[in-house]
């Protein structure tokens, strides 16, 4: 019985070896691209999986060519002041990855690849406890993977093989853009889906996302010309479906891994096989860098007789400005009014990034309105309030769940904070 | 402070009501019921480079009186809501939240940084008032606490039954605890409460 015991604990002993992981051996923290205060900048950050203490020169070595590569290419090549980037050195005993029916490798963060070529995973919860301690914050995490190929997102935190830097930005096109592969090949590629289906069932997994009303900005079943999501980037002349090849931005038939039912917005992207975004995902990534970025400094000075207001701006490029007196406008893109004044008045601005790579802006990221109330022979300049696609505190600060709340985060455009 | 000091200013006092009062009267705007004048300097919409320098007062503007400093005023999205952050290890499940860690960080918490995405979060005291609301996103956590499909690949994004979040919340004194909800379009018909964690 003893025997038998001891030999019990003996194989679980054995098998909980077997499954032990060594702790991550941190070497250090680095911000390798820093434009700024963490809370105001869109954060990336780099860890690795498979290295080991040795082979840390070559972490740093894929790092930086993963970084000039997404810096690269529009748009981040001119929002990158928008963007910081840090990089944690960490140490794993062994080299390169697991296999979930072959090689087990003790890893940092037990990276391990499924099905060939299906997808790679690790331990999430342990990136993340690391990157919570180690970088000054967080809005995308990029997990390198020694001698990996591939990669795939899971929100946040996307998993790279090193092999090719390119991946990296396409899976930070997944993260930070929320952006659909937009190439057809793959297991299920051929599978004739019926376009009703596409839209209310289920098929190796897939359409699942569109059936539950989760949508990609750059893939659509719609071809009906004023239902595709892109449809103002399209031209009216261009034919939709379009033709694959044409240069110009239509539908082409093939995305989400699917040849047939499901389009996508040019005949490539990095979202499929090209080094450069098509203007819809571009588009998409400006809105979303600038979601996190508030771009517009503000200056009050007490003059004689009254106040000078004014901004400065790190948007790059044009911003178009208004400013209002109570509802009256009284100067368009001026970076400074002054007023003098006997009483209290409110001063109203609008401004907003004029990159002519947005369009559509449903949210209304790249608006910011600022509201004052300013007491020309008083002290002060009062700041009534904003009103921006980051609305949701302001709109509701003290609310209890609500549909509004929670799905509808920028319903505080609809009235002044502080009114 | 002697009268050679006092003297000086005075005069320059004098002089800046001297011309104040000649100046013309303000004009009220027809909008609005308050009197108030407005001199604007329209400049260039400004760029990357028109911003750098500092604000350099207007030519026009009445040097009478010395002016203030101009004062750099945190607004809108910069304003803070505390000035360090409460950052939040966060294990999710279509059903339940569970906290793996809390850190603090000498980060201020912004309205920028209060987030959106189908999940809520609320901060809320010992009396259960909420004292901050906030949003993040999952994307990759699968919405369907049933569906029993192996974690697999959608539009490359992986749809996995948990995973592993990074929340930062302001750390406000007299917080205690996290409440979070989700609400998925056309999945949860009412917004479905995971959980609450405990900060305290």
């Amino acid at each position: 019985m003893l025997r038998s015991l001891t030999l019990i604990l003996c194989l679980l002993g054995a098998a909980a070896l077997a499954q032990a992981r060594t702790a991550p051996q941190v070497f250090g923290a680095r911000t390798l691209v820093d434009h700024g205060d963490p809370s105001n900048r869109y954060d990336i950050v780099f860890v690795g999986d498979g290295y080991r203490a040795q082979d840390q020169a070559e972490f740093v070595a894929d790092v930086d060519q993963a970084v000039r590569h997404l810096r690269g290419r529009a748009p981040f090549d001119t929002y990158w002041p928008y963007i910081n980037v840090h990089r944690i050195d960490v140490g794993s005993v062994d080299r390169g990855y697991s296999q979930e029916r072959g090689v087990t490798k003790d890893t940092a963060f037990g990276v391990s690849y499924g099905r060939p070529g299906r997808y790679v995973g690790g331990d999430r919860s342990s990136i993340n406890q690391l990157v919570a301690r180690h970088a000054p914050d967080a809005d995308a995490i990029v997990c390198l993977v020694a001698d990996g190929y591939g990669g795939a997102s899971y929100g946040t935190i996307c998993f790279v093989g090193n092999l090719d830097p390119t991946t990296t930005t396409h899976e930070l096109g997944h993260s930070i853009g929320r952006l659909s592969d937009e190439y057809d090949s793959g297991s299920a590629a051929n599978v004739q889906v019926p376009s009703a289906l596409l839209g209310v069932g289920e098929l190796v997994g897939r359409p699942l996302a569109l059936a539950l009303g989760w949508r990609f900005d750059n893939v659509t079943t719609h071809t009906t010309r004023s239902e595709i999501p892109w449809s103002y980037w399209i031209r009216p002349s261009t034919p939709v479906p379009t033709p694959d090849g044409s240069p110009e931005v239509g539908l082409f038939e093939g995305a989400l891994h699917l040849r047939h039912g499901i389009y996508r917005p040019e005949h490539d992207c990095v979202m499929r096989r090209s080094e450069t975004f098509c203007v819809v995902c571009r588009e998409r990534l400006v809105l979303e860098l600038s979601d996190k970025v508030a771009p517009y400094a503000f200056r009050s000075q007490r003059i004689p007789g009254g106040w000078r207001l004014g901004f400065t701006s790190e948007v790059p490029g044009r911003v178009r400005a208004r400013w209002f007196l109570g509802e009256r406008e009284v100067a368009t893109d001026a970076q400074w009014v002054r007023f003098t004044a006997a009483e209290t008045f409110r001063v109203r601005l609008e401004v907003a990034d004029a990159t002519p790579w947005v369009r559509s802006d449903r949210e209304r990221v790249l608006l910011h309105l600022y509201d004052w109330r300013v007491n020309a022979q008083g002290a002060r300049v009062q700041h009534l309030g904003t009103r921006t696609g980051l609305g949701l505190a302001l709109a509701n600060p003290r609310g209890n769940w609500t549909r509004a709340t929670i799905l509808e985060p920028h319903t505080g455009l609809t009235a002044a904070v502080g009114q | 402070m002697g009268v050679k000091v006092l003297a000086p200013l005075l005069l320059l006092l004098l002089a800046g009501l001297a011309l104040s009062l000649g100046r013309p009267a303000p004009l009220a705007p027809a909008a609005l019921t308050q009197t108030a004048a407005l001199a604007v300097r329209a400049q260039p919409a400004p760029t990357l480079a028109d911003a750098s320098p500092p604000l350099a007062p207007e030519a026009e503007a009445p040097s009478t009186a010395p002016e203030a400093e101009p004062e750099l005023l945190e607004l809108g999205p910069l304003a803070r809501v505390s000035d360090t952050s409460s950052v939040l290890v966060l294990e999710l499940t279509p059903r339940e939240v569970r906290l793996l860690e809390r850190i603090e960080k000498p980060l201020p918490f912004r309205e920028l940084n209060t987030g959106r995405g189908a999940y809520a979060y609320r901060v809320l005291d010992a009396q259960d008032r909420v004292l901050f609301v906030g949003a993040f996103d999952a994307p990759e956590l699968c919405p369907d606490a049933e569906h029993r499909e192996e974690p697999h690949l959608l539009g490359h994004v992986v749809l996995a039954h948990e995973t592993s979040a990074l929340l930062r919340i302001p750390t406000l004194p007299e917080a205690v605890s996290v409440e979070i909800a989700r609400s998925i379009p056309g999945v949860d018909v009412t917004p479905r409460t995971l959980g609450r964690v405990a900060l305290k």
